[in-house]
């Protein structure tokens, strides 16, 4: 394995890491709690 | 003239220095080295052919230097400068007994080993075959002169001296064919690593490649072996994220709960519980669908609260539908139930807050002005039931699609540099525009 290529399965690596690390706290930046406070609401259809 | 053995010296005659005779019996011309000056080596006197009175070439391979390339040692007899009117490169000429010539040929910084062949190869369409190597044409019908010179050569090289040169390429090799009135001679080069040309004779290395360099005609991608051997990495790699990703997003223990609220009633606030969550932190699913919902909307605020601390973890839902009849026939737009996720709860006993109201919109329903308010209130509309399941657990798809974008920015990265590059080699191709072959050509190993 050459010294790229090492260095990119190391990347991967950190990658699925921090992925095992978030699955396993239950986060992740786009989770729906906690991202509507102050969100503008728009209602009705936008059908013309 | 002195002579030692095979190698014998003799002074120029133009300008006295020193100069040796390195491939005394084949050596023809001899340009000085100091002063430039050619000399016929084979006049035992040393006649002078040209008199050039420059100053003496500064040759990053000094005249006499050896070095061992590929298992054959080599010492540097002749050097001399040629160009084509837009690019000049150097070519060092090396001389074996045993092996005979070959040529070092530098050009920004990169060192090619060329061969003279001697059977022509053969032609198939507009390429041309070697062994088992196919070369497709690159320059055609350049004129190359020799600037300058310096050293010993088995013809009778001067300054002016000029060539037809047509270029064909493969990635990591170059196949040249040089012809004037007389003869007719082809030649292959092959670019040396860095690690190659330095263990030699102690050149400095290729420069790296970076945007805005003009690489060699047959320079090969410095990218593509990149992207070869990651790819597998980057597939193992997507392969384990789907398994975490079903592995860590499973929900488990729904619990449901339900509430009514009235079209353009009052909010409805209810309490359920407790969830228990009894391990680290975790996330949280809440599907959220109101199946009776027709013609207007419901907010559903959640909040997890926890019984000891009171924190609050929230999330809102809007579940909306509508449809209708027009020129185009009939419509329908919004959806009745959504899905939350709620991350990274603390470990704790939980209420379940829901918010909800209701809202009905236009005027198929029996509405009449509320003039205390100001609006048009909806009347005699059923309740809408709002249905909850919450489980512990969540699958994030943005996680993984996360993951995955941050494992392909290296290599994706690396093509855009390598379609930099190429775009820069074949930028210099002569005849017919590159097309598609030519840039899978230039994804090909050397």
């Amino acid at each position: 394995m050459s010294r790229s290529s090492f260095l990119y399965a190391l990347w991967c690596l950190a990658i699925l890491g921090l992925y095992l690390t978030a699955a396993s706290q239950g986060y992740s930046p786009f989770a729906d709690g906690g991202r509507t406070a102050g969100a503008a609401r728009a209602y009705g259809p936008t059908h013309k | 003239m002195a002579e030692d053995g095979s190698v014998r010296s003799l002074s120029c005659p133009a300008c006295g220095g020193t100069i040796t005779i390195r491939a005394a019996g084949y050596t023809v011309t001899l340009a000085c080295e100091y002063c430039g000056t050619l000399i016929d080596a084979t006049d035992p006197a040393g006649r002078i052919i040209t008199r050039y009175n420059e100053m003496q070439a500064s040759l990053a391979i000094p005249l006499g230097t050896r070095g061992t390339l590929r298992g054959v040692e080599w010492e540097a007899i002749g050097w001399l400068q040629r160009s084509d009117g837009w690019a000049t490169w150097e070519e060092t000429l090396l001389f074996n007994p045993y092996e005979g010539y070959r040529w070092l040929i530098a050009q920004n910084g990169q060192w090619s080993l060329g061969t003279m062949l001697t059977a022509a190869p053969q032609r198939d369409g507009p390429d041309q075959i070697v062994g088992r190597g196919r070369f497709t044409p690159f320059y055609s019908d350049n004129t190359a002169r020799v600037t300058r010179v310096a050293g010993e050569f088995y013809w009778r090289v001067k300054p002016g001296e000029e060539v037809r040169a047509s270029d064909y390429v493969r990635p990591g090799s170059m196949l040249s064919l040089e012809q004037d009135d007389r003869e007719k001679s082809w030649t292959i080069s092959e670019l040396l690593t860095g690690r190659e040309i330095r263990a030699a004779f102690d050149v400095d290395p290729p420069p790296v490649w970076i945007p805005g360099m003009t690489p060699l005609a047959h320079q090969p991608s410095p990218y593509v072996r990149r992207i070869k051997g990651w790819w597998p990495i980057a597939a193992l790699s997507f392969v384990a994220l789907l398994v975490l990703l079903v592995l860590f997003g499973q929900t488990m223990q729904p619990q449901s709960f339900s509430l009514s609220v009235t079209p353009d009633g009052p909010a409805v606030s209810q309490t359920f519980g407790p969830i228990a969550l009894p391990l680290g932190k975790q996330a949280m699913t809440v599907a959220a669908s109101t199946p009776g919902m027709e013609q207007g909307w419901v907010d559903i605020d959640v909040a997890f609260v926890n019984r000891k601390t009171q924190d609050s973890y929230d999330a809102y839902a809007l579940n909306e539908h509508y449809s209708g009849q027009d020129s185009d026939g009939y419509w329908s737009e919004g959806t009745r139930s959504q899905t939350l996720k709620v991350a990274s709860l603390p470990a704790g006993t939980y209420d379940l807050v829901v918010d909800a109201q209701a809202h009905h919109w236009g005027s198929s329903g029996n509405w009449a002005f509320d003039p205390s308010s100001g609006t048009y209130k909806t009347e005699g509309l059923p309740p809408v039931e709002v249905n909850l399941t919450v489980a512990r657990g969540a699958r994030f798809a943005s996680n993984f699609w996360l993951a995955v974008l941050m494992i392909l920015v290296p290599p994706l990265l690396m093509l855009i540099l390598h379609i930099m590059f190429e775009n820069a080699r074949l930028a210099q191709k002569d005849g017919p525009p590159a097309d598609a072959d030519d840039w899978l050509r230039g994804m090909e190993s050397p």
